[in-house]
């Protein structure tokens, strides 16, 4: 075998039209092959970068002790593995600033950072205990109320890191119980200095969702839910909140929430649940769909090769007569698999990626801001290129071993 | 005729096929001596055998006994590689059907023997592949394909094709069989030219026409072979 030989084979594969609908249904399961692998791997991926790590899988919701001076607070502070406790209260403010401009309202949602609590995709200086009227905002930063939908227009996204030292300025209103209705009372505002930004995907964080300290948002809190001076009139007091309890490790939640029960605290649950049923199917069908297109490509290159080395018989048959040894017929064959192979898999690949661009740039586009991205790993196609090339030769070295076992008469005399 | 040297040899080759219900003798017998630089026809009735002769002076097929030699080589009973070399070396098929690839050139069907001979440089054989289509008198056809190729245009491929590894041995069964006169003159005119090249050409025809041709017409009959007029 040699570069003519190799020649040779390749245009005796490129002018024969029969190889056209081969090559379609071999791309077709090449991708889908590619494509679950690729997706299982993408999806394992966001597991690990954005479910696992999130601190959101590790806080535990529960009920406070309306009797006790602090809550229950210190009690909960005192069992192991337990790395803070704060007032779910905190995050649900929903603020104007004067990031307000005519495409953005400027709403901004102040959130709480707990203790001990290392953000990984810091750029900048972290929020100290004792520190206000500092700010840590989005790398990309929205301030905006459509954050919600996911309806973020790429071209109004601020670009955190150019506001780092800068100030801004938040406006509220303390809430006052009147006439049976909650009305605002006294404007506030308060002025902060970014000192950092974040990616808010590490948290799960909305792209207006900013850090500050806990003395400013507990500030915030506090003039927001009006203190009730009126004993007949029960409406929601800061207390009422529950505490939210952040555990220092995954694989601790479980034991922390046993122990939180042993101390009589009720309503503990988990603010955020892995459903694990519905990733073993996402896992299991990539699986199915991976096992399903080797079969589909193993039984197409049978077919495949069955009706070609019929069609060829006189052919192979005059190879034999011309002193090819039945070697000769196999590695001739094998190659011109291999190469078909190869063809399609690089059509396969270009169209993949194709797809993949396509997703990324139109159905996944809005989703990136929550950490869901597409991304393409060279060791799946790796992979998708060794089962291919494996799966078709040794379909088509089977087919041709059984076409060999015919004499040589036979196979010239042969006729389709 | 006797300086020429002897090419083939066959003693005593019997050959038999069993089939279900019956057993048919087909080669009794049969002892034959070719040379070099003749043209051989081999004739007779439908069913006599020779096709069967011509597949075992060819070796894809095997008698079932007797002696058969290439320059003095015994090749009976040889192993499937070296049957193979036997036939990559020293012979060439032509066959009533063309058998040539359709969607290869005419010179890329000269070409495909010569791809697994390494006695051959690559870079040398499609220049080898056109001088044999030349000489075939297909110069100015040498870039068609199968179907843009008359019958006797087809064969003549084919006959450049059995001559790419230079065998010295050509077997052709009925090659003119699906040809008009016209091309068949011409086929056997090219043959006898392989022959008068030195080659031992052995041609199975029912057409009268080739004793015009040949240097020794033989008659395969109740299993041998026997020369027209002894
Ligand atoms: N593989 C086989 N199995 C059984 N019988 C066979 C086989 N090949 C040939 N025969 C029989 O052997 C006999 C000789 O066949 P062969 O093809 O050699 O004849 P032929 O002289 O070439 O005939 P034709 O002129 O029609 O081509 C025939 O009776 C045929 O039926
Ligand atoms: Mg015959």
């Amino acid at each position: 075998m040699n570069k003519y030989h190799l020649k040779n084979l390749f245009i005796k594969i490129t002018r024969d039209k029969n190889n056209i609908f081969f090559i379609i249904l071999l791309v077709i399961s090449t991708i889908m092959l590619i494509g679950s692998i690729t997706f299982n791997k993408n999806f394992n991926e966001y597991i690990e970068e954005n479910i696992n790590k999130n601190i959101n899988f590790r806080v535990l919701s529960v009920s406070n002790k309306q009797d006790e001076a602090d809550l229950g607070k210190e009690e909960l502070l005192s069992i192991e593995h337990v790395q803070d406790v704060y007032s779910s209260v905190y995050g649900t403010f929903l603020i104007d600033s004067n990031f307000a401009n005519e495409d953005l309202d400027g709403k901004i949602t102040p959130q709480y950072l707990p203790k001990s609590t290392v953000i990984h995709s810091l750029i900048g200086s972290q929020i100290g205990e004792n520190d206000t009227g500092v700010a840590i905002i989005p790398k990309d930063f929205y301030p905006d109320n459509s954050v919600y939908e996911y309806n973020i227009n790429a071209k109004n996204i601020i670009d955190g890191e150019s506001l780092i030292g800068k100030e801004f300025t938040i406006t509220y209103y303390t809430r006052k119980f009147e006439n049976m209705k909650f009305v605002n009372d006294e404007k506030l505002t308060k002025t902060f200095t970014v000192i950092g930004v974040y990616d808010n995907k590490e948290f799960m964080n909305y792209n207006n969702d900013i850090f500050i300290s806990q003395i400013d948002i507990d500030e915030i809190a506090k003039a927001k839910i009006p203190k009730n001076d009126n004993p007949d009139i029960e409406i929601t007091q800061i207390d009422d909140y529950s505490f939210n309890v952040v555990v220092d490790s995954l694989e601790n939640v479980e034991s922390v929430t046993e122990k939180i029960l042993e101390h009589n605290f009720s309503n503990v649950e988990p603010s955020m649940e892995i459903d694990e049923g519905v990733i073993n199917t996402i896992k299991i069908s990539c699986l199915v769909i991976a096992i399903i297109s080797i079969a589909v490509i193993i039984l197409i290159v049978l077919l495949y090769m069955r009706k070609k080395l019929i069609r060829e018989s006189n052919y192979i048959g005059i190879l034999r007569a011309s002193g090819y040894t039945k070697t000769n017929v196999t590695i001739q064959y094998l190659f011109e698999t291999i190469i078909t192979s190869i063809i399609t898999y690089i059509i396969g690949c270009i169209l993949l990626i194709l797809l993949c661009v396509i997703l990324k740039n139109i159905v996944f586009n809005s989703f990136n801001y929550i950490g869901y991205n597409i991304r393409i790993f060279s060791t799946d196609f790796i992979i998708g290129f060794v089962i291919l090339i494996l799966t078709s030769s040794i379909s088509s070295l089977y087919m041709i071993h059984m076409k060999l076992k015919s004499n040589i008469i036979n196979l010239i005399e042969s006729r389709e | 005729m006797e300086e020429k040297s002897k090419v083939i040899q066959l003693k005593n080759i019997q050959k038999t096929f069993h089939t279900k219900n019956k057993e048919v003798n087909v080669l009794r017998n049969l002892n034959a001596e070719f040379y070099e630089g003749n043209l051989y026809a081999v004739m007779g009735h439908s069913g006599n055998g020779k096709s069967t002769l011509i597949h075992i002076l060819g070796l894809i097929d095997e008698c079932d006994e007797g002696e058969y030699q290439i320059y003095g080589k015994n090749v009976k009973n040889l192993k499937d590689k070296d049957a193979s070399y036997m036939r990559l070396k020293n012979i060439g098929f032509v066959f009533q059907e063309f058998n040539l690839v359709p969607t290869l050139k005419a010179y890329e069907n000269v070409m495909v023997p010569m791809l697994i001979n390494k006695e051959i440089q690559a870079k040398e054989r499609k220049e080898r592949a056109i001088e044999l289509l030349s000489s075939v008198g297909l110069k100015e056809r040498i870039n068609h394909f199968p179907k843009e190729l008359s019958g006797g245009e087809q064969q003549r491929v084919a006959i450049a094709r059995s001559l790419a590894n230079n065998p010295n041995i050509i077997l052709a069964d009925e090659p003119t069989g699906n040809l008009d006169e016209k091309s068949e003159r011409e086929i056997f005119t090219l043959l006898k030219k392989l022959a008068e090249e030195g080659k031992c050409v052995i041609v199975v025809s029912h057409s009268s026409e080739i004793k015009n041709y040949a240097d020794k017409v033989y008659i395969l009959d109740k299993g041998k072979l026997e020369g027209e007029n002894e």
